[in-house]
């Protein structure tokens, strides 16, 4: 529901559920102890993220990967369309409190009118984007991010997928705050985790291509998955390329 | 109506002397000069992959808009990194032919998801190592998303030298995937030119 946009599936792929919510949140905080790694990456726990790597991996060959397909064979492009458009429109609620929670009037305002506009269609259409209303996509783990709280360890989380300490911490806030959640309605939140998972599922589709460049005919998937995610990450952090991640065209190999 | 079409005349007019006389007198890279570059080298990109040839054609195009627009032996250079240096001559010659045929191929493929969509130049900002300039690509039904490009000038030379899209790097995309080509090739240049010819 939130993330960057092109490649926000890689944020977390698959779904949401209890027991991953606390497995997840043992290996973040096991993980705020942990020395830090050579190199660009945080990532002292490469051997064991692998592992969790080559399962997700095989869950999307298997299982994730072709439901996917599936889901879009037999769903009206329409009705896929209208799926991710209110997936993103209950998402609003949280995106507001993310907003004032990093003191963002200005993207305040944006999901507010993206709500208004929205609205008109129940949420099922995206006039807002068509009238160029950006989505800012404001998530927690971005507040944690302008709250000034470390990036922390790289990571990979079982069918969500790639992470860091900061970002997982994030998603569970999400999901704590979103007032969806807030309702306490067990129906409601069933219903929010079912739209959630087929949200996901039409991104896989939709950036099909992308997906399995990455995952199935890159050299090695697993540091491309972390390349990309984190470099994705921080511009969507930065809201821009930050001009010290940038490569050096003077840089003399000879 | 009348003034605002004058005046964007006026300065189109302005802007092309500009161009035409800073090179010679020898101003770093502004950025109206980048924004200009990557306006031409986004319109032949979208020349090439609305063109509805085939792919191997469309690859050859490709190699084209990149011989013309893009730092080559600057690019391959830092996707290798220091290995560049323990290369001999004719492997370096090698090696950036058999790349820039790899990135032609692999970004020609990647470009291809362009159909259909529109790219415009939105902004530039100067950087240290020259000229980052912003453009939006916009598909029907679909959130926009951003690609930057580096531009930057050497010996009065104006390139593209790495491009950003959604913050993800080209460069640094493909230094991971040649290095572990490279890797997996047990360290040997020759082996890694072999394998970059056959992928893509």
């Amino acid at each position: 529901m939130s993330g960057p946009v092109v490649f926000k599936q890689f944020k977390y792929i698959g779904l949401s559920c209890r027991i991953f919510v606390v497995f997840a949140a043992l290996t973040a905080l096991s993980a705020c102890s942990a020395p830090v790694a050579r190199g660009e990456f945080n990532d002292p726990y490469e051997a064991s993220s692998r592992n969790v790597h080559a399962f997700n991996k095989g869950f999307d060959k298997a299982i994730f990967g072709p439901t996917a397909k599936g889901y879009v064979t037999i769903t009206p492009p329409l009705l896929v369309r209208m799926i991710s458009n209110f997936a993103g429109y209950i998402g609003l609620a949280g995106q507001a409190v993310n907003n004032v929670l990093q003191a963002d009037a200005k993207g305040f305002g944006e999901t507010i009118l993206r709500f208004t506009v929205n609205s008109l269609t129940f949420g099922l259409g995206d006039l807002a984007t068509e009238a160029g209303i950006p989505d800012n996509n404001a998530d927690f783990g971005q507040t944690l991010y302008v709250w000034k709280v470390k990036q922390g360890i790289y990571h990979e989380i079982p069918l969500l997928g790639p992470s860091t300490t900061r970002d997982t911490a994030g998603f569970f806030v999400d999901i704590l705050i979103n007032p969806v959640n807030l309702l306490n309605s067990n129906t409601i939140s069933a219903a929010g985790a079912g739209l959630y998972v087929l949200d996901r599922l039409g991104d896989r589709s939709q950036y099909s291509t992308f997906y399995e460049e990455t995952l199935y005919n890159s050299e090695d998937s697993y540091a491309t998955a972390r390349n990309i995610y984190l470099q994705n990450r921080n511009f969507f952090l930065n809201k821009g390329v930050a001009e010290d991640t940038l490569e050096d065209p003077f840089a003399d190999f000879e | 109506m009348l003034i605002s079409n004058r005046r964007t005349i006026l300065s189109g007019i302005v802007a092309s002397f500009a161009l035409a006389v800073l090179p010679t007198v020898g101003f770093a890279l502004t950025k109206a000069q980048a924004e200009k570059i990557i306006d031409n080298l986004s319109n032949d990109i979208y020349a090439v992959i609305n063109s509805g040839k085939p792919s191997a054609a469309m690859y050859r195009d490709f190699d084209k808009v990149l011989g013309k627009y893009a730092a080559i032996n600057a690019i391959s250079r830092s996707v290798l990194g220091p290995p560049w240096r323990s290369a001999t001559p004719s492997q370096q010659k090698a090696y950036i032919k058999a790349f820039r045929g790899y990135l032609s191929r692999k970004y020609g493929k990647r470009f291809r998801e362009f159909i259909g969509s529109e790219i415009n130049v939105v902004s530039a900002r100067k950087v240290k190592s020259g000229v980052l300039v912003k453009s939006v690509v916009k598909f029907q039904g679909s959130e926009p998303f951003v690609v930057e490009w580096q531009v930057f000038e050497r010996n009065g030379k104006q390139q593209m030298f790495d491009l950003y899209i959604e913050g993800i790097s080209m460069i640094k995309s493909e230094r991971e995937e040649v290095g572990s080509m490279l890797d997996k090739s047990g360290g040997k240049i020759d082996k890694l030119i072999t394998k970059l010819n056959a992928t893509g």
